[in-house]
């Protein structure tokens, strides 16, 4: 059996520990989650003139800056692991999309951890530092996320010029190594979608970090 | 009528309080265990091998968590279910399986020490879509991810995000009666 040194000091800071996890539960019984199923496929994007605010401080609509082909809309993080594996890709996916008539968006929708990393200023600074190609703005309050049944970053959502989704999911099928990855999903889309092919892989999942809702 | 309402919280939570503090009496304090060596402790897992650890009873409810050491709200859940394990060894096996990458294992080990856990855990490798096929046809890969499993491997509950200890207690309980009562439904979300 472990025991400790002191235990007496131990038990009060245990008994205390204890009384802060109880009126922490009681603060936070119910935390917020994404309730709404994922866009489906062929459904037209939700909320195309709302205002959002970007790195450059101009605000902009998905309608705007759709291109002829489409819109590609990420939903991601400044602090999720799994976004910076991925966002080197990020740049990679961003040029060619816009080289197809297909602008990039990304959008962070971690309203309840603002402050620990999601805010505004924290998003420019890192568009700055990873010279970021492509429309970095907030999804104030996740209403975004929420309609478009986002429910982790990264994810991915494209569309075709009328504003129909053709692809969601993942970027590829390899976060850890670049040089493993087997199925480009989200390249693919973009080349066929601009292509006017159909979309061969249409949805995949992906690990990821959940979006962090604001309490109910 | 929300004073009332303040003061029954309050009441409530003592009672949680004195409640918790009696069962932890009972039981041993959280403390760094030492009985597995690391390897024992945290053993490696393939997309192919996850059909061989789940179910893990024969006789128990199996809670299946996927978390990540660097995943806030799998790391704030964490010590609820590590709470529940201990309060009902006979009727749950909770297994944890890591979605940390390999480099990180060292640190989702020694979070597994800090946290109290005593019996093997699993760290997920190889790729990532066969994992999550492996987990759940209806999982998107968010963590943390939850399931409830019966004895004869069907899942009865599964949800993406973070749960509180009287959340995982409710829809475990739940599955347990449903061991002796398929009629009982159980919504997770």
């Amino acid at each position: 059996m472990i025991t400790s040194k002191h235990p007496q000091r131990y038990s009060y800071l245990f008994h205390a520990s204890l009384m802060v996890l109880f009126l922490t539960m009681l603060t936070f019984q119910e935390i917020s989650a994404q309730d709404k199923p994922e866009l489906p496929i062929g459904e037209r994007a939700p909320m195309l003139d709302a205002p959002l605010v970007t790195t450059e401080d101009e605000t902009v609509t998905l309608r705007e800056i759709a291109g002829e082909n489409g819109l590609l809309v990420v939903f991601t993080s400044n602090t999720c692991p799994w976004v910076h594996r991925w966002e080197s890709r990020y740049l990679e996916m961003a040029s060619l999309a816009q080289e197809n008539g297909i602008p990039m968006i990304a959008l962070n929708p971690n309203e309840a951890t603002r402050e620990e990393g999601e805010s505004m200023a924290d998003m420019k600074m890192r568009a700055k530092e990873y010279s970021y190609n492509f429309i970095y703005a907030m999804d104030k309050d996740h209403v975004l996320a929420t309609e478009y049944g986002a429910n982790r970053t990264p994810h991915v959502y494209l569309f075709n010029k009328d504003f129909i989704l053709v692809y969601r999911g993942a970027i590829d099928d390899n976060a850890h190594d670049i040089d493993e990855v087997e199925q480009h999903f989200a390249k693919d889309a973009i080349v066929q979608l601009a292509a006017k092919q159909e979309i061969v892989t249409k949805t995949s999942p992906s690990l990821g970090c959940t979006i962090k809702w604001l309490s109910e | 009528m929300m004073k009332s309402l303040r003061i029954s919280s309050f009441i409530f939570a003592g009672l949680l309080y004195l409640s918790a503090c009696g069962q932890a009496n009972e039981m041993e304090s959280p403390t760094v265990s030492s009985f597995l060596s690391d390897d024992e402790l945290l053993l490696e897992i393939t997309p192919e091998s996850i059909t061989d650890i789940i179910p893990a009873s024969e006789s128990a409810v199996t809670l299946v968590n996927v978390w990540a050491t660097w995943c806030a709200p799998c790391i704030k859940e964490f010590p609820y279910l590590v709470q529940l394990q201990k309060a009902y060894p006979e009727d749950l096996v909770v297994v944890f399986i890591s979605a940390d990458f390999p480099e990180d294992k060292p640190r989702a080990i020694e979070f597994l020490r800090e946290q109290g856990v005593d019996q093997p855990s699993f760290l997920k490798t190889g790729k990532d879509l066969p994992f999550i096929a492996a987990i759940s046809d209806n999982w998107s890969g968010s963590i943390p991810f939850t399931q409830l499993y019966l004895p004869d491997g069907t899942i009865v509950a599964e949800w993406s995000g973070e749960a509180d200890l009287e959340r995982f207690e409710e829809l475990f309980l739940l599955a347990r009666d449903k061991m002796v009562s398929s009629e009982i439904e159980i919504h997770a979300n």
